[in-house]
């Protein structure tokens, strides 16, 4: 064990001397050979390349087997497709998202877009889209004419088609047939697969999308660089890998992994002498293409696609801002256009919070309620109005833009504009009071000061209701605020607290509505920007509060410049609430699960139960599979472990040949690590997870049982060579009663599976094999 | 694994890339399975001669004087005007006040380790502070109380990185150019200027984990295949005595614990490795040297830490809330020191119940209502909690479920005992103890529990039966040994304080639920116990307090921390001082330290930070190149000065990119609050890093001269 390092002064001197003796010589030698290729003899590396080694190809023979699964499993997948015809599960959202794309609505979904426009392709091709649903709750009935078949037919088939993509992805790894027919076999049998693709879900097509990039991706590497066939594998590879993001985020962890196969390939095609540079430059841009654009390009265009097409306001709106509001037909839009764009001295203005309270919108808002005169916790307040964030549109969300030195309210001619640093005060349209803070402890979040609505207007201004407008965010220099494009801060002159919503309820006295606040703390916030929503001139303000209510309520808008939002703008935003959504919520779900339910099976979902009788779908995973699974992944890990010590010392202990080795590395590289990175860091994820979150790695855990399998049979083969009838015939039997097991396993789970028939509550129980699976049990 | 498999599968002398055996032993083995070519006959004439005196001696003068500056320059920069500001900066405020605690021995509760605290505090009692300080706030003036002494203990640790990290890289290169321009980088930074300069547990941090890498580095050379020498044991037993110091300072020294835990592994490996031809006997003997430096010696240390932690905290003080009852008998003060409380628990009682197992809180309630949205059926009703703080709000009586609405002791002693049905009444506010078929606020599987009804009366939901741990028929509860559940009598849920934090709307206090499908591993969180109680009406009995050994204290203190570290989650009132580890690398924004008149701002010098970023992108570049360089066969058996660099620097450039991995990435998945100082380790790697890479591409002259003449060659 020599750790000893370079001394330095040997490694000084080595240095000096060494540019001496040999700089001559190497310098001819780089004059005459260029620096990658290579020109001196070197005889071939002694690594096989990829794509010569374990090239097995479908052949003639894998039709019989391919056959039969598919059909199997086009019958398990696609039997009675319509039943339930009811609203199952998570179609709840997604038939309601088809239903709203064909008609153009706007909506908001924390997933990409993809597979919802497919689905709602086929349903729009089979007359969807007129039917009046409502999608209150799971169960409800579909309308008579809805083809429930159509909408479910695009999961199904993805369903479908998992099964041969599966056998195929074990093929192509090097395993023999029947290898590859029990890895499918996992997926055609399993029930929480089969009911996870027979609704209007995404997930089915995400996997088969993610399944099929798989698959290219293996071909892709086992082509010659830029070879026949390089570049049509690489582009579907790159194709099925942007879809499959299209479709969920669960596809994210998976495509690392193939990205990094990817790289490893690239690694290892420099061995080969005979690419010359310049075409492993051009390979290494293809396989850039392969893995990065493409896929983004896809990605881009799905939601292109997704913004250009939904043009018109639906009821997710909300979600967005005021600017995105204002793009869509028949939303904000009919209220806002044509609205001025310029805030000006004697703007009569609705004000929305950026942040909103707890996610929902909320707006500045006053009422002729006084502040208690004592909390509960003894505090004391201003007994003054109450300032509040309002969650609806009201008359009394109104609010005049007022000069803080004139008692002024009407718009000169022409409108004096407010700008960034102009100092105002804000006057409650309906109590005609201004907008105040002071020194005192907020109601809920003490250590910020109440805001509060105080001095009638014609009372000499104090100081404590002068409030600075800061415009942030705008476009070039420009200081006008302007209608819903511009936020602003309102700073408190006297104290320089920003007024904020805090996101709080007030208790019962405040009617639960959001707390709102002036803190200095809070600029760093987006809970102290608002947005002008509404918007118009003031003309002439009448002294009577009834005449004033009415004035506000059937006042015309002076039509002015519309607000712009472009589609990139748009899809910014869109994609920035939409990670940000997926980031909040903590709350424990009542079906959710975590990573370590998901080894045997621990978790369950129930779909659908029948009002009133046990008809019920649940999803749950074939045990038997599940358990395989994880039995397997341990002794792989413990199995590749000891190899890899024993060939570390002892190489010639293993006599494995390189093609063998190829496919361990590959099995271990792309499955191995494909199931732990769908597993493992899920344990770091804050959010609520669900099953299906776990899917692509069921994916590569059954594609390991078949690979685990084969690789044991083919060591038995070579290895006892001699009785090999008798240890291929008790292998064959045992993989026959295994396979049987999981079928019969299989077979008595149908009626939750499908939900065809009901079950007898003592059926019912005796299924129950899970404390965690909570079956919709109602006794008779 | 399989990058390491791959290379020994296929490649002749493959694992040699991450060895740094001398070149020329290396050279001297014919490479494996390659005919000698005709370039491979020059490098036996290139071998290293014997060093020329003369230059050795100048390259050790250079040595010298680079050292002997950096560190003066280190000391100067650190030690300047350390008493300024005259006033409590930042994090002082809390590790200040536990120096105090320390001083007069009253026990507290920190989600850090001990021995930070416990040096500084020893510092600061030698250097005559005397514990009297308040340390309110920051900005708290110290008038004539004496602090200096302890911000000069952290600011020398402080400067020493700067040798060290020198030294450090010295020994992993053997440059004096390479070591040079690492301690610079760490001496000119300013950021770590600034955190070392303060009371915080930073600088014995970053002196521990550097002090580690330093020692573990040193004892690569000495190591030897039969026979561990006298100067590896220093070595490595050093390694071992600052490993177990920098994870008793802050958890955060976990991180160097597994960086020279996977080194030493690797490292192993190579030995097991077939090209090594080391011994089976040697292998284990050298595992289990190492077992015995790096493992069992900081584990014995630690306890050692914590024994003295344990003994100097022996009064009570304001941490005693956070632990067991036993743990709290212990200490001298608490009320449950040699306690005098009735023994049992009759019916009119006030008590204070506390969750059984070793973290457990008290059962708490608030005149506070959930929150609307928690609350389907419109009626706001009062939320009930679990609080680890000894609180007027914790006391709750015990009655009889027939009893009218008004609270009054009974005048008939009564025990309660096994299978009772009681209603249990919130003292300050006068609700029940509830629960009804609405959802807990997070564990949305269970039900929630509420402070329901008026002065004491209430409904059928605000019945509990008393069930006893392995209970029998009549047996009654024992104040501070009985061990029960409260099963909620219409539901037949169980009353559960799980470890969830609720929202700002409950103070970020524990949720309480009422559990309907109970498991096995939920019975822990079940059990509840009376640790104070209230009856005049029954004799008080001292309790012989069943002292906990220090091994139960030891694990209970882990039990409390590990969950005290868990519940630092993100808030939003935090927001402007956290930040996400991606900010940290970019220097995006620093750290208030101390406003006022002398405003202090941790942030990093620029130059070093972006530099650095850029170093990672020029390591990357020269792993390519030297990938390539091998895949490729270009200059195969040449040994020039491109071969040399890459030979020598490339391996100790593997092991500091690791260790700023294993110090930044885990940071990622954390879900607790995290700020700009959780950097600064990781940092001290990418230094070391840079110093290497940078000296490393000087060394490719020849590589620049090769591509000049290429050029001319194309241009011309």
């Amino acid at each position: 064990m020599d750790f000893a390092l370079h001394k330095e002064e040997a490694g000084e001197l080595k240095h000096r001397k060494a540019h001496s003796s040999i700089e001559q010589s190497t310098l001819d030698a780089a004059d005459k050979a260029p620096l990658v290729d290579v020109t001196v003899p070197v005889e071939p590396p002694e690594v096989v390349p990829a794509w010569t080694a374990a090239n097995h190809v479908t052949t003639k023979k894998d039709r019989v087997p391919l056959l039969i699964l598919t059909i199997l499993s086009g019958f398990t997948r696609l039997w009675r497709l319509g039943y339930p015809p009811v609203v199952v599960f998570d179609e709840l959202f997604y038939t309601r998202f088809v239903h709203m794309y064909i008609n153009r609505l706007f909506h908001f979904d924390s997933n990409p877009p993809f597979a919802k426009q497919l689905i709602a392709l086929t349903g729009y091709l089979a007359g969807y889209g007129k039917q009046n649903e409502t999608f209150e709750k799971i169960g409800d009935r579909y309308a008579d004419d809805t083809p429930i078949w159509a909408l479910r037919l695009v999961p199904a088939l993805s369903g479908t088609l998992l099964i041969p993509l599966a056998y195929c992805i074990t093929r192509e790894l090097g395993y023999s047939r029947l290898a590859a027919s029990l890895a499918a076999s996992c997926f055609l049998f399993d029930s929480a697969l089969v009911t996870g693709s027979r609704f209007v879900l995404t997930d089915s097509v995400n996997l088969c999308l993610l399944l099929g990039a798989v698959f290219a991706v293996l071909k892709f590497i086992k082509k010659r660089p830029l070879g026949p066939g390089s570049l049509q594998w690489g582009l579907l590879a790159g194709t099925c890998m942007g879809l499959a993001i299209s479709t969920k985020y669960t596809a994210f962890n998976s495509l690392l992994v193939l990205a990094w196969i990817v790289t490893r390939h690239l690694w290892k095609t420099i061995d080969d002498v005979t690419i010359s540079a310049g075409r492993l430059v051009k390979y290494w841009a293809l396989c850039c293409l392969v893995v990065f654009l493409i896929p983004t390009g896809i990605y881009l265009s799905c939601f292109y696609a997704h913004l250009a097409w939904l043009t018109k306001a639906g009821p997710y709106d909300s979600m967005m801002s005021t600017r995105f509001q204002s793009s869509l037909e028949g939303g904000l839009e009919t209220i806002t256009q044509g609205q001025p764009f310029n805030i000006a001295y004697g703007s009569q203005i609705t004000l929305r919070n950026v942040a909103g309270s707890g996610g929902n919108p909320c707006w500045l808002h006053s009422h002729e309620h006084n502040y208690p005169i004592k909390y509960d916790d003894g505090r004391g307040s201003s007994h003054q109005q109450h300032v509040t964030c309002y969650g609806w549109k009201d008359i009394n969300n109104w609010w005049i833009v007022k000069y803080a030195d004139r008692p002024t309210l009407n718009v000169e001619q022409p409108p004096v504009y407010v700008k960034d640093g102009d100092i105002v005060q804000l006057l409650h349209g309906m109590t005609f009071k201004n907008l105040n803070s002071h020194d005192v402890a907020a109601p809920v979040t003490a250590e910020c000061q109440e805001v509060s609505c105080f001095v009638d207007h014609n009372i000499s201004a104090t100081a404590q209701d002068l409030w600075e407008v800061k415009v942030v965010g705008q476009e070039g220099d420009d200081p006008v605020w302007h209608t819903i494009q511009s936020q602003v801060h309102f700073i408190h002159v006297a104290t320089k607290a920003a007024l904020s919503a805090t996101g709080k309820s007030l208790p019962d006295w405040g009617f639960h509505q959001g707390e709102t606040v002036s803190c200095e703390a809070h600029k760093e916030f987006t809970s102290s920007l608002w947005t002008v929503e509404e918007h118009r001139y003031t003309k002439a303000i009448p002294k009577l509060k009834d005449e004033r209510e009415y004035d506000l309520r059937i006042s015309e808008f002076t039509p002015d410049k519309p607000a712009v939002y472009t589609l990139s703008q748009k899809f910014l935003e869109l994609q920035g609430t939409m990670l940000g959504l997926t980031k909040d919520t903590v709350e424990e779900h009542f079906y959710g699960s975590g990573p370590q339910d998901w080894i045997l099976s621990d978790n369950g979902v129930a779909y659908w139960a029948e009002k009133g009788s046990n008809k019920q779908i649940f999803q749950a995973g074939n045990v038997l599979i599940w358990q395989t699974g994880a039995a397997v992944i341990t002794l792989t890990v413990l199995i590749l472990l000891v190899i890899w010590l024993v060939d570390l010392r002892y190489p010639e202990m293993l006599p494995v040949p390189v093609d063998q080795w190829n496919r361990i590395l590959y099995t271990t590289e792309l499955v191995l690590s494909g199931w732990v990175i769908n597993w493992l860091p899920y344990f770091f994820t804050d959010r609520t997870l669900f099953f299906h979150h776990y899917y692509p790695g069921l994916a590569f855990k059954f594609i390991l049982i078949g690979c685990f399998v084969g690789e044991v049979l083919d060591r038995l083969r070579g290895k006892y060579g001699e009785i090999k009838v008798i240890v291929t015939n008790v292998a064959t039997a045992v993989l026959g009663v295994w396979l049987l097991s999981v079928i019969y396993n299989f077979y008595i789970f149908i009626p939750l599976t499908y939900g065809f028939y009901e079950l007898s509550v003592p059926e019912l129980k005796n299924l129950e094999w899970r404390e965690t699976w909570n079956f919709i049990i109602r006794s008779q | 694994m399989t990058h390491l498999h791959d290379n020994v599968k296929h490649d002749g002398n493959s694992g040699l890339e991450w060895k740094s055996e001398p070149a020329n032993l290396r050279r001297r083995r014919p490479l494996q399975k390659t005919a000698p070519s005709a370039a491979s006959i020059p490098k036996l004439s290139t071998k290293a001669a014997p060093p020329d005196s003369e230059t050795a001696k100048k390259s050790k003068n250079y040595r010298f004087i680079s050292l002997a500056l950096l560190t003066a320059l280190s000391f100067a920069s650190r030690l300047y005007k350390v008493d300024e500001p005259k006033w409590v900066c930042w994090d002082e405020t809390h590790f200040g006040k536990m120096a105090s605690w320390y001083i007069n021995r009253t026990f507290f509760f920190d989600v850090h380790p001990p021995l930070g605290k416990l040096s500084i505090s020893l510092v600061g009692y030698l250097t005559g502070y005397n514990g009297s300080f308040a340390w309110d706030a920051p900005g708290d003036p110290f008038e004539d109380h004496s602090y200096v002494g302890m911000r000069a203990y952290c600011a020398v640790l402080g400067a020493l990185l700067v040798p060290l990290v020198f030294e450090t890289v010295l020994s992993l290169s053997g440059s004096v150019r390479a070591a040079s321009m690492a301690g610079a980088c760490v001496l000119f930074d300013t950021g770590m200027i600034t955190l070392t300069r303060y009371i915080l547990l930073d600088a014995p941090l970053l002196f521990c984990i550097m002090a580690t890498v330093w020692t573990f580095v040193g004892s690569w050379p000495h190591a030897h295949k039969d026979h561990p020498t006298w100067k590896w044991w220093m070595w490595c037993g050093g390694c071992g005595v600052f490993l177990s110091c920098a994870i008793s300072v802050k958890f955060v020294g976990l991180f160097v614990v597994g960086w020279v835990g996977l080194v030493t592994a690797i490292r192993l490996g190579f030995l097991w490795a077939k090209h090594s031809h080391t011994p089976l006997t040697a292998i284990v003997k050298a595992v289990l040297h190492r077992g015995a430096c790096l493992i069992a010696l900081p584990v014995f240390l630690y306890f050692c830490y914590f024994a003295v932690h344990l003994r100097v905290l022996k009064f009570t003080g304001i941490g005693d809330g956070f632990y067991s009852s036993a743990f709290q008998s212990v200490l001298l003060g608490n009320p449950l020191n040699n306690a005098t409380m009735p023994g049992e628990v009759a019916y009119g009682a006030m008590i204070a119940l506390k969750n059984t197992k070793g973290n457990g809180a008290y059962l708490h309630s608030h005149p506070h209502p959930y929150p609307l949205e928690q609350s389907p059926r419109g009626n706001l009703q009062q939320q009930v909690t679990c609080y680890t703080h000894k609180d007027d709000h914790n006391i709750w009586q015990i009655r009889k479920i027939d009893d009218a609405g008004v609270i009054a002791v009974t005048s008939d002693v009564q025990l309660i005992q096994h299978g009772d049905l009681v209603r249990l009444t919130h003292i300050t506010t006068g609700r029940n103890l509830h629960s009804h078929k609405v959802s807990a606020p997070i564990t949305k599987i269970q039900f929630q529990v509420t402070g329901y009804g008026f002065n004491g009366s209430g409904d059928v939901n605000d019945l509990w039966q008393v069930d006893i741990e392995n209970g029998r028929p009549h047996q009654p509860i024992q104040t501070m040994i009985t061990h029960f559940r409260l099963v909620h009598y219409a539901t037949k849920c169980i009353l559960q304080s799980g470890t969830k934090q609720l929202p700002t709307w409950a103070f970020n206090q524990l949720e309480v639920t009422c559990n309907p499908r109970s498991k096995k591993t939920d019975y822990d969180s079940q059990l509840f116990h009376v640790e104070w109680i209230y009856f005049p009406l029954l004799p008080n009995i001292t309790f012989s307090s069943h002292t906990p050994s220090f091994l139960s204290r030891f694990i209970e203190s882990h039990q409390v921390m590990l969950k005290g570290n868990s519940q630092l989650k993100a808030r939003e009132q935090d927001e402007p001082t956290a930040s996400r580890p991606w900010q940290w690398p970019i220097n995006l924004r620093g750290q208030f330290f101390s406003g006022g008149k002398l405003r202090i701002y941790l942030l990093g010098n620029p130059l070093v930070w972006w530099g650095n970023i850029v170093v990672w992108f020029l390591y990357g570049a020269l792993e390519v190149f030297a990938g390539i360089r091998r895949k490729r066969a270009v200059g195969k058996g040449i040994d020039d000065s491109i071969k040399r660099a890459l030979e020598s620097f490339l391996p100790p450039c593997r092991w500091m990119f690791l260790g700023w991995a294993v110090h930044y990435l885990p940071f990622f998945a954390m879900g607790r609050i995290l700020y700009y100082h959780h950097y600064f380790p990781a940092h001290l790697f990418a230094c070391m890093l840079t110093g290497l890479v940078v000296e490393c591409y000087t060394r490719l002259d020849h590589l620049a001269t090769a591509l000049k003449a290429r050029y001319t060659a194309f241009v011309g």
